[in-house]
């Protein structure tokens, strides 16, 4: 781990997820996501804000009178792979998936599902399920 | 799938990709893997001056060696131009002397992987190509009519891009998600924004289009697209030349 995934894991308490663990999780939806698709196949995501629980924070909170949700918006491949996410598919089966519908080649589909799982766990929008060793 | 690089082409099982490409046409480094342990290794070399022989028991020494170190047992069995070894890993492979160099074909995996089928397949289709040259990685496919000298690569996931130049300045590139980029936009619309072509001349014909710019003392430059939708990708070529024979023509994408 680099000098700077410390600091991020210390800031961000989430510890960054190693590639093996990666590749055999089961990426499952954060149950207090909503999902609103659309017809062109995207999909708009609002996930509530992660507020500490301290007063301080509270007390900005109230006083910026920000929204309480994050919102994210997904493209038509995004969406897909993120209605893959059930905790039922593993890694593997999303990536044939994603391999099937959209023509991609085996690399191409691990290396961008890969890049995409880690973004949406970061921004805790789904939970990796690892089996235990 | 055919993979075709550097004046050698063989082809391997559909899931398996090239990871490692180093080198140039003299002396280069290949590696196409699966999702497991198996994997294609193509060494090359200019093959002037050079015993194919002592080269491959130089590289099974080393091989050895290595075993030796982790106390692992190492066991080769050359035969002519074919060899095969168990050590740290299992590898069966062949050289291979032609054009004015030399090959060494493999295929390797663990210790207890079955690497004949594999080896089969790859040897099988081994062929080493002078005039036209074919290059294939990641779904894109180009014959040119002369070897080109390979300039850059840059493979991206959904993007692959090589440059070369010689009898002039040529760019082959392969979009993935042609579906979801056309639905968007049209292939010329497309086609003009990714190469900058806002003022060539468009000769567009269904699937296909000709951007033509005017031609300057510098020389012509002229693009080829291509949607192929069976493959759900857009290829293009893009040639700088003073030659006509270097106008980009439609069989050399496949």
């Amino acid at each position: 781990m680099g000098l700077v995934d410390l600091v991020k894991s210390r800031v961000n308490g989430r510890p960054p997820i190693e590639l093996d663990q990666l590749r055999s999780s089961k990426p499952l939806q954060n149950p207090t996501v909503t999902i609103q698709m659309c017809e062109d196949g995207s999909a708009l995501i609002e996930a509530p804000l992660d507020v500490k629980n301290d007063r301080l924070s509270k007390a900005i909170k109230k006083w910026s009178k920000t929204d309480s949700t994050r919102k994210f918006e997904l493209e038509p491949v995004g969406a897909f792979v993120f209605s893959l996410c059930d905790g039922q598919h593993t890694f593997e089966k999303i990536s044939k998936k994603l391999r099937d519908k959209y023509k991609m080649n085996r690399l191409e589909a691990d290396a961008s599902l890969t890049a995409f799982l880690q973004t949406l766990s970061q921004r805790g929008l789904i939970t990796l399920m690892v089996a235990k060793k | 799938m055919v993979f075709a690089w550097q004046g050698f082409r063989l082809e391997h099982p559909d899931d398996w990709s090239p990871v490692s490409l180093v080198g140039d046409r003299k002396e280069g480094y290949v590696r196409v893997v699966s999702s497991g342990r198996l994997a294609i290794h193509v060494r090359w070399a200019s093959g002037k001056n050079k015993d194919p022989l002592k080269s491959l028991g130089q590289y099974l020494d080393r091989l050895s060696q290595d075993a030796q170190k982790k106390k692992v047992d190492f066991k080769r069995d050359v035969n002519q131009s074919s060899y095969s070894y168990r050590g740290i890993f299992h590898g069966r492979g062949t050289v291979i002397c032609k054009s004015g160099r030399i090959y060494f074909v493999e295929v390797q995996g663990g210790r207890t992987d079955s690497t004949l089928p594999t080896f089969k397949q790859v040897s099988g289709s081994f062929s080493v190509q002078d005039v036209p040259e074919e290059w294939s990685l990641f779904g894109l496919r180009l014959i040119l009519p002369q070897p080109l000298e390979l300039k850059s690569k840059t493979l991206l996931a959904g993007r692959t891009t090589v440059q070369f130049a010689g009898g002039c300045q040529l760019k082959a590139e392969r979009w993935a998600f042609a579906e979801q980029l056309l639905s968007k936009h049209s292939l010329k619309d497309w086609s003009q924004a990714v190469t900058r072509s806002t003022k060539a001349k468009i000769e567009e014909d269904g699937d296909r289009i000709r951007l033509i710019h005017p031609s300057s003392l510098l020389g012509s430059r002229e693009i080829i697209v291509i949607h192929q939708p069976d493959r759900n990708q857009l290829v293009l070529v893009d040639s700088r030349f003073r030659k006509d024979e270097w106008r980009p023509q439609w069989d050399w994408l496949i």
